[in-house]
């Protein structure tokens, strides 16, 4: 066979194939309102499905008593030193986790800043340290993931009169990263295996979600913290071909 | 805008103001379709007003149902003729691309080319197009029958064009092990 033919068969299918690329439109996905959640520290874990509930469970020790997944990190002998995640004691209930089905995870357009006005500034682990008064990173990292070149480490924007007006934070644990250092692709699904935390204390965030139309953004009260998880899903087939439903989805 | 069985009245009352409501109606989607398999805005002009004479000329009798599919398949075909004359001389325009990419999927195979017709790879790959779920399908006829490109489809289906390119490679490559299914290639 070759490109001509199928070119030509093209041209043979039937027309309601026509039809139902020529009238589809995208749903009007809803944008995260990001700015109701401006005053508070928010956080967004994008991740893969199936790591979230492992982080949790396996993150210091679940009594066996509690099959709920009440999360228990190890205490220190220093319980009032926020700035290590590893030093408090926090207890979580799976039950008080709201996951967020995401359509998907995209770029907003960036804000242009006049350089006249503006300047960026990289900060390094301490001065993010400083600004935030914690550590971001994970106590618990899956096996197979590993952190990203320049975690913990920022590049924000303050104007002339040294007032932070972008002070988003990144840190990407993944299975594997292209030379650019952004997380590669998997060969088996080409997906993202790993997950990301994006930080910012003024709720000015790079990324945005595409929620699903019919769900709200819920956000997760960790310790005090506005927790966003999102968490993305691709169908695969063969699809049922009366239903079009899918035979599983694989974690994006 | 007045709905298709309208202009279709107008054609069979022979009224030229049956082409000027077909062109409001579909002119755009008919040009952008032309414009990107010939890739130059002359001979898609020229496309599209044969394809509108060539309805003018058919119906009647022809009764077209829907007249969306039936009037982007003259323009497709037309357009296709002119793309072939040029590409015997020059490759150009997002349709290149888009064969070269089918091409990787379906060429070095040895193949039944001349016992398979059109119409009847149509039919295979019908049934492949049902095993897909519907934003799949369109996005495989956006890219292979519309000849857009992906950031026309990024923009449609509201993806980027990264997931476009993903979710056409596993495509490609489910509907190359279908056709070998089906004994497409032998």
């Amino acid at each position: 066979m070759n490109a001509k033919l199928f070119s030509e068969a093209m041209s043979e299918v039937n027309g309601k194939y026509y039809e139902e690329a020529a009238n589809y439109h995208c749903k009007k996905h809803g944008w995260v309102k990001w700015s109701a959640m401006a005053a508070c520290l928010t956080v967004v874990l994008f991740t893969v499905f199936s790591v979230i509930p492992n982080y949790f469970r396996q993150q210091g020790t679940t009594p066996p008593d509690n099959p709920n997944g009440v999360i228990v990190d190890t205490p220190t002998d220093n319980p009032d030193d926020v700035t290590t995640p590893a030093t408090s004691e926090i207890h979580i209930s799976m039950d008080n986790i709201s996951f967020n089905e995401a359509g998907a995870l995209t770029d907003v357009v960036r804000i242009w800043r006049d350089p006249e006005l503006y300047e960026h500034i990289q900060w390094d682990k301490d001065a993010v340290i400083e600004y935030y008064g914690k550590d971001f990173t994970p106590a618990y990292i899956p096996d197979g993931l590993t952190a990203a070149i320049g975690n913990g480490t920022a590049r924000v924007v303050a104007d002339k009169s040294a007032n932070i007006v972008e002070d988003t934070v990144w840190l990407g644990f993944y299975h594997d990263y292209y030379e650019d250092g952004s997380p590669k692709l998997t060969e088996g699904v080409t997906a993202h295996k790993g997950f990301s935390i994006t930080v910012s204390k003024i709720g000015l965030l790079n990324d945005c979600f595409y929620i699903l139309p019919e769900n709200e953004v819920k956000t997760s009260d960790i310790d005090g913290t506005a927790v966003t998880f999102g968490y993305r899903s691709m169908p695969y087939g063969p699809y049922d071909p009366d239903t079009h439903e899918p035979s599983g989805y694989y974690d994006m | 805008m007045i709905d298709d069985e309208k202009i279709i009245e107008l054609f069979f009352e022979r009224s030229e103001q049956a082409i000027r409501e077909l062109d409001i109606k579909y002119g755009k989607i008919c040009h952008n379709l032309s414009y990107n398999i010939v890739n130059s805005k002359r001979d898609t002009e020229e496309c599209v007003n044969d394809a509108y004479l060539g309805a003018w000329n058919a119906i009647p009798p022809a009764h077209p149902d829907p007249l969306l599919s039936y009037i982007v398949k003259i323009v497709r075909n037309i357009s296709l003729k002119i793309y072939w004359r040029k590409e015997a001389a020059k490759r150009s325009g997002h349709y290149t691309i888009a064969l070269e990419e089918i091409e990787a999927c379906i060429a070095d195979q040895k193949t039944v080319e001349n016992e398979i017709e059109a119409r009847e790879l149509a039919r295979i790959i019908e049934e492949f197009l049902d095993t897909l779920s519907g934003k799949e399908r369109v996005i495989v006829m956006r890219r292979y029958a519309y000849a857009d490109t992906y950031a026309d489809i990024a923009k449609r289906i509201g993806i980027s064009e990264k997931n476009v390119s993903v979710r056409l490679t596993l495509i490609r490559q489910k509907m190359k092990e279908y056709l070998i299914e089906r004994e497409v290639f032998v």
